[in-house]
C-alpha cells in the first residue's frame, strides 16, 4: 500500500480549496452567516395577528377580550379603514376579525343568546388555526372569567426538551444537515467534472493510478472541511442560540461524520455521472432542492401520502434531522439513533459503490 | 451616436432562444421540473397535524377517563397508543415512538364528579415546537369542551362562538403550498437558468464579441433576458393550468393584474441572475451563488412556509429586499382572495422597488464592466 | 525477435471504434528508441484517439499496443508507467504554483521525496525555468506553461513521451524553443512521440507517420515521403497575367501532371513522368515563370490528406 498519491490529492484540493478567496467565503463565512439568519428569522410561533373588533361601543367584555388579546404578545390592533368586517379582511388590514352584531356581549342570556363571529384569513391554512386556536383561548378565558376553578379538568401540560418552545431548537439541527448538505454536495459534484473540462482529468488518468485513488483523494478533503464547518455550526448553534447539546458528543460525532460521508459519497456519484459542471450542478440540484422540502424541515414527514413518505425516508437529512434533535435535545436514545445511523449509512454506502461503479480510469 | 434599437434587442433574443431550443437541459429544467415539483409536492405538503402518535396511562380507568380519551382519539388529531408506567410512557416520547404522554391520575372521574377540578399530566415532546404547539392547543380545546359538558357554564353557552375560515374554508393545505410552490419555482428558475447561461457566455468569451457590435449594454441585457422571461411566462402558465385542473384550486383575481404582478417579478428576478452571473462571471461561482440564493431564501424568507409576520422586525426587513416576498403575497392573494390591484398596491410597489433596484445593480454593473 | 527488443513502441492492427465509428481503423507501425516520431493529420484523423490508446488512457477495441515490451492490461496501469502524457492543454492547475503542480504528479506517480527533487532540479534546469518555483501557473506565459508542462511529463524517467500538440496556440519563438527540447531529449535516448499540424516543425521527425479517416495513408522519414510522393520535384509557377483559368483546367486534366495546386500567391506543380516537364513547359513558360523547387511536407500532406478527397 502506497499512499502517497492520496496525499498529494489531499494536498492539491486543499491548496485549491483553501487559496481561493470565494471559495474560504463559501466554505466558512456563508455557513456561519447562513444558520445566524435563518436561525434567528424563522419562527413558527404564530405572531404579530392584526386583529379588528366590530362590536357595539362600550361593550365591556369585549374590552376585556380586546386588552387580554393584545397582552398576549401574539396580536396587534388592525388598522382598519373599512366598516364592513369582511372587506377589512379581503384587503388585508387585518387577518382575523371579531364581529358582534346586535348586542353587547354583556347582555346576552340563554334564551338570547349573543352570537361572537370570528373571521380569520385562513390564505395561509397554517397560521389560520393557530390564530383561531388563540382567539378561542381568550375568549373562554374572558367569558369564563379566568375562574380555573370553573375548569374542572385542568391539563398540566409540561413541555419536554424545549420548554419554552423555541423554534431555534427544532430549526438549528435542520439548518446544520443543510449546510453541511450544500458543502459537501456541491463541491464534491464538481471534482471531477472540473478536472475534465479543465483537460487536467488526462494527466491524472495518464497515471497509473487506482480508482479508490482518486475517488478517496476527492472525497477526503471534501469530508475534512464539512468537518471543520459542522464543528463551526454547532458550536455557534450552542453559543448564539443556546442549544442545549445534551447528549454525548461522541454520539454526535458519529452521526456528522456518517452523515458526511453520505453527503460526500452522494456528490462524487452525481460528480461520476456528470459530463459537465453545469450538468454536476443541476445534478446536485436536483438532489438538494427535494432533499431539503421533504426532510421535515418544512412540513411533517408523517403527514405526506405513503408513496410520498418513500421519498422520505430514502432522504437522508429526514434521518438526519430525527436523530439530530433526539441527540441534542432529548440526550439521544441509543437504539433509535443507531437505527437512523444505519439507514443514513446503506445510504452513503450505496452512491458510494455506484460511484466508484460509474468511475473509470479510462477515457472511454 | 446610435440609440436602443429593438430590432438589435430582438436580434439577440432569436439567438437567445436558438441556445434554448437546442439545449434539452434548459427546455427540460423550464417545463419538465416545474410540473414534477408542483405534482410531488401538491401531494407531499400536508401540514393538518393528524394521527399523532400519543401514549397515554389511564390509572382511573373510569367512565370518564375513558370518554376523555374516547374523545381524543375520535377527534382523528390523535392517535392513542396505551403504555403500563409512566417510565414506558417518557421512555416512547424520547425515542421518538410518541408526540406526547397523557397521565389520567387515580381518583380522576370521582374528584370532578364532586366538583373538584383534577389535572391531567401531560408530557409533550417540544423538539418540534411547531407540532408541540399543535398538540397543546388541540388537547386543550378537547378538555375545555369536556369541561364545559360536565358542568355547564351559563356565560360560555350564551355567547356561542362561531369561526368562520374565509378564502379556503375547508383549510386544504395545497390551496396555501401550491400558489407557493409555484413562486418558489419561477425564483429558482429565473436565477439558475439566467446566471448559468450568461456566465457560460462570458466564460467562452462570446460576450466580448457581442460588446465589440455596436450593441448597446441594455440592447443586449433585454435581448438576453427576454426569452426567459417567456420561457418562465410559459412555465406559470403550465402551472397555472395544472393547479386549476388538476388539483381545482379557485383562482379569484384578475388574471391581468396577475400576469402584470409575474413581469414585474420576473424582471427583478432575472435582473438578480444577471447581476450574479455579470458579478461572478465563472460559471462555478455563479451556479453556486444563485443556488444558495435561489435555494435557501427563496425557500425560507418568503413566506412559502415560515410566516414573515413571526420574524423579528430586523428581519422582516432583510427578507422584503426579496422581490419574492411580496409576489408570494400577490400570487396566493389573486388565487384565494382576488383583490383588487388598489388593494394589492403595497406588495406591487415594493416588488416593483425591488426589482428596479435589482436591474439597475445589474445594469451599472453590467456597464462598469465594460470600461 | 531481437529487432523487436529495440523498438520502443509497437503497435499492431489497432482498432479503436466508438459505437458504429471507427476513430481508428486496422493501423500497425513500430516505433524505435531514440527516436522523434510524427504523427500527422487533419483534425479528427485518429491522431489523439491513437496516442491515448498507447498511453493507456483509451481501452482499444482490437489490436495490440506495446511500450517497452509491455502490452496493454486490465486498466493499462503498466503502460502508464513506462510512458509521459503531456496532452494538447498543457493540463496543469492554473490556482498552483509550478511547484505545486510538480508535487502533486510526483505524488500520481508516487516518486520518493528525495528522487523527485533532483528530478524536479534537473528538468527546470534543462528548460532553463528562471522563475520562481513559488510562481503560480496562470501567471505563467503559454509558453513557459508548455515547458512546465513537459517537466511534470518527464518526472518519472519515462521511456516513451507522448506529445499532443504539444505547441497548439504558443509563439513562434516558443515552438522554436520547444523542439529544441524535444531534440534534446532524443540525443539523451528518450523516444519522443508527437502530434501536430504545423507542417515546418514536423520536419524535425526522424520518421512521419500520416493519418487519415482513422488509417495510416504514409509512413516515412520526411525526406522519403517527398521523394516517394514528388519523385520528379515540383515546379512553383508564378502566373504573369491576371486569368489562367483556360490553362488551370488544361493542367489538370493533362496526363503528364500528378497536381497542381494553388500555394498561396503561387502554384505548385508536380510532373507525373521523368520527361514530363520537358512536354508541357513549352505550354506553361509563356505564362507562368517557374522554377524548381524542394517539396515540403506541406505539398505531401495536401497531396495525401487533401488531394484524395477530390
Amino acid at each position: 500500500m502506497n499512499w502517497k498519491t492520496l496525499r498529494g490529492f489531499i494536498k492539491k484540493e486543499f491548496r485549491q480549496s483553501l487559496r481561493d478567496p470565494v471559495m474560504q467565503r463559501l466554505i466558512f463565512l456563508a455557513p456561519m452567516l447562513q444558520l445566524t439568519v435563518f436561525g434567528f428569522a424563522l419562527n413558527n410561533e404564530t405572531r404579530d395577528i392584526r386583529m379588528a373588533i366590530f362590536s357595539k361601543p362600550n361593550d365591556t367584555v369585549i374590552q376585556r377580550f380586546q386588552d387580554k388579546a393584545l397582552a398576549s404578545g401574539w396580536f396587534i390592533k388592525a388598522n382598519v379603514s373599512e366598516n364592513d368586517p369582511f372587506m377589512s379582511i379581503q384587503s388585508g388590514e387585518a387577518e382575523v376579525a371579531i364581529v358582534i352584531k346586535d348586542k353587547k356581549v354583556e347582555a346576552a342570556t340563554l334564551l338570547e343568546p349573543v352570537p361572537i363571529q370570528i373571521l380569520i384569513s385562513a390564505v395561509n391554512s397554517l397560521r389560520a388555526q393557530a390564530i383561531e386556536s388563540y382567539v378561542q383561548a381568550i375568549l373562554n378565558d374572558t367569558l369564563t372569567g379566568n375562574n380555573s376553578s370553573q375548569k374542572l379538568i385542568q391539563i398540566e401540560t409540561k413541555i419536554l426538551y424545549n420548554p419554552r418552545m423555541e423554534t431555534s431548537y427544532f430549526l438549528i439541527p435542520a439548518l446544520i444537515g443543510i449546510i453541511i448538505c450544500l458543502i459537501t454536495v456541491l463541491l464534491t459534484s464538481m471534482a471531477f467534472t472540473r478536472e475534465r473540462e479543465a483537460g487536467t482529468m488526462e494527466t491524472i488518468l495518464s497515471a497509473p493510478i487506482q480508482k479508490w485513488e482518486i475517488i478517496l483523494g476527492k472525497a477526503i478533503p471534501s469530508t475534512l472541511l464539512a468537518a471543520v464547518n459542522s464543528f463551526l455550526t454547532c458550536s455557534a448553534g450552542a453559543v448564539v442560540f443556546g442549544i442545549p447539546f445534551t447528549g454525548s458528543l461522541f454520539l454526535l460525532s458519529l452521526v456528522l461524520a456518517t452523515f458526511i460521508f453520505t453527503t460526500v459519497a452522494i456528490g462524487i456519484a452525481i460528480s461520476t455521472i456528470s459530463q459537465t459542471q453545469q450538468q454536476a450542478m443541476m445534478g446536485s440540484f436536483l438532489f438538494l432542492f427535494p432533499a431539503l422540502l421533504l426532510s421535515g424541515l418544512m412540513f411533517p414527514v408523517e403527514n405526506m401520502p405513503p408513496f410520498m413518505k418513500v421519498f422520505s425516508e430514502i432522504n437522508p437529512m429526514t434521518h438526519f434531522n430525527y436523530i439530530m434533535r433526539n441527540i441534542i435535545l432529548k440526550g439521544g436514545d441509543l437504539e433509535f439513533v443507531l437505527i437512523h445511523v444505519g439507514v443514513i449509512l446503506g445510504i452513503g454506502i450505496i452512491s458510494f459503490y455506484l460511484a466508484f461503479r460509474n468511475f473509470k480510469t479510462t477515457l472511454n | 451616436m446610435t440609440f436602443f434599437k429593438w430590432s438589435r434587442t430582438f436580434a439577440i433574443s432569436r439567438k437567445e432562444f436558438f441556445h434554448i431550443f437546442r439545449d434539452p437541459f434548459t427546455l427540460g429544467m423550464a417545463f419538465v421540473l416545474p410540473l414534477l415539483v408542483v405534482v410531488i409536492f401538491g401531494y407531499a405538503m400536508e401540514f393538518n397535524q393528524n394521527n399523532v402518535e400519543v401514549s397515554f396511562l389511564d390509572l382511573d380507568r373510569s367512565q370518564s377517563s375513558r370518554s376523555l380519551l374516547e374523545k381524543m382519539s375520535s377527534s382523528n388529531y390523535f392517535r392513542l397508543k396505551q403504555v403500563r408506567s409512566p417510565e414506558e410512557g417518557m421512555k416512547s416520547v424520547k425515542s421518538d415512538n410518541s408526540k406526547a404522554f397523557i397521565y389520567v391520575p387515580p381518583n380522576f372521574d370521582k374528584n370532578i364528579r364532586s366538583d373538584v377540578s383534577e389535572k391531567i399530566q401531560v408530557l409533550i415532546d417540544g423538539t418540534d415546537s411547531a407540532a408541540a404547539g399543535v398538540i397543546q392547543r388541540y388537547l386543550i380545546q378537547i378538555t375545555n369542551n369536556m369541561s364545559i359538558e360536565v358542568h355547564s357554564n351559563s356565560r360560555v353557552s350564551s355567547t356561542p362562538f362561531v369561526s368562520r375560515y374565509l378564502f379556503n374554508p375547508e383549510l386544504n393545505s395545497k390551496w396555501f403550498s401550491i400558489p407557493g410552490i409555484m413562486v418558489v419555482i419561477m425564483a429558482i428558475l429565473c436565477t439558475l437558468l439566467t446566471s448559468l447561461t450568461i456566465a457560460r457566455e462570458w466564460e467562452k468569451g462570446s460576450m466580448e464579441l457581442l460588446l465589440s457590435t455596436p450593441v448597446k449594454p441594455l440592447e443586449i441585457i433585454l435581448g438576453k433576458l427576454f426569452p426567459y422571461a417567456t420561457l418562465n411566462i410559459i412555465s406559470v402558465v403550465t402551472v397555472y393550468i395544472l393547479a386549476r385542473l388538476w388539483f381545482d384550486l379557485p383562482f379569484r383575481g384578475s388574471h391581468i393584474v396577475f400576469l402584470f404582478a409575474c413581469f414585474i417579478f420576473l424582471a427583478g428576478y432575472l435582473a438578480l441572475g444577471l447581476a450574479i452571473s455579470v458579478i461572478l462571471r465563472q460559471q462555478l461561482t455563479a451556479m453556486q451563488a444563485a443556488m444558495i440564493i435561489g435555494l435557501l431564501p427563496t425557500n425560507l424568507l418568503s413566506g412559502f412556509i415560515f410566516p414573515v409576520e413571526n420574524m423579528p422586525q430586523g428581519f422582516q426587513w432583510l427578507a422584503s429586499i426579496f422581490p419574492v416576498r411580496w409576489f408570494m403575497i400577490v400570487t396566493r392573494d389573486q388565487f384565494l382572495k382576488g383583490s383588487s390591484l388598489v388593494q394589492l398596491s403595497f406588495p406591487i410597489i415594493a416588488m416593483g422597488v425591488a426589482s428596479v433596484i435589482l436591474v439597475s445593480i445589474a445594469v451599472v454593473k453590467f456597464k462598469g464592466d465594460l470600461d | 525477435m531481437s529487432s523487436d527488443a529495440n523498438k520502443a513502441v509497437l503497435v499492431s492492427h489497432l482498432l479503436v471504434q466508438f459505437g458504429e465509428f471507427k476513430a481508428v481503423n486496422d493501423i500497425s507501425f513500430s516505433v524505435d528508441k531514440g527516436e522523434i516520431f510524427g504523427f500527422l493529420g487533419a483534425n479528427g484523423a485518429g491522431k489523439t484517439t491513437s496516442i491515448r490508446v498507447i498511453c493507456g488512457l483509451l481501452k482499444p477495441t482490437a489490436g495490440e499496443v506495446s511500450v517497452g515490451g509491455e502490452v496493454f492490461k486490465g486498466n493499462g496501469d503498466n503502460l502508464k508507467k513506462k510512458v509521459g502524457y503531456m496532452s494538447q492543454k498543457f493540463t496543469l492547475y492554473d490556482d498552483l504554483t509550478v511547484a505545486e503542480n510538480l508535487e502533486f504528479t510526483a505524488s500520481l506517480r508516487k516518486l520518493d521525496q528525495d528522487y523527485f527533487e533532483e528530478r524536479k532540479k534537473y528538468l527546470l534546469d534543462f528548460i532553463q525555468f528562471e522563475y520562481s518555483e513559488k510562481s503560480f501557473v496562470r501567471d505563467l506565459s503559454g509558453g513557459i506553461k508548455q515547458q512546465v508542462a513537459l517537466v511534470a511529463s518527464l518526472l518519472h524517467d519515462p521511456e516513451v513521451i507522448f506529445l499532443d500538440e504539444p505547441t497548439a496556440g504558443v509563439t513562434p519563438v516558443s515552438r522554436a524553443l520547444f523542439w529544441s527540447l524535444i531534440q534534446k531529449l532524443a540525443d539523451h535516448g528518450k523516444t519522443v512521440f508527437v502530434t501536430s499540424h504545423y507542417m515546418d516543425e514536423v520536419e524535425h521527425c526522424h520518421r512521419i507517420a500520416l493519418m487519415r479517416g482513422g488509417e495510416i495513408i504514409a509512413l516515412d522519414t520526411p525526406k522519403g515521403l517527398k521523394s516517394s510522393q514528388f519523385p520528379y520535384g515540383i515546379y512553383q509557377l508564378t502566373a504573369k497575367a491576371e486569368d489562367i483559368t483556360d490553362i488551370e483546367k488544361a493542367l489538370q486534366r493533362s496526363s503528364e501532371v500528378e497536381s497542381f495546386q494553388p500555394h498561396g500567391i503561387h502554384y505548385h506543380l508536380a510532373p507525373k513522368k521523368d520527361n514530363s516537364w520537358e512536354k508541357i513547359s513549352p505550354l506553361i513558360l509563356p505564362r507562368f515563370t517557374a522554377k524548381k523547387i524542394r517539396p515540403s511536407l506541406e505539398d505531401v500532406f495536401i497531396k495525401l490528406v487533401e488531394g484524395k478527397n477530390r
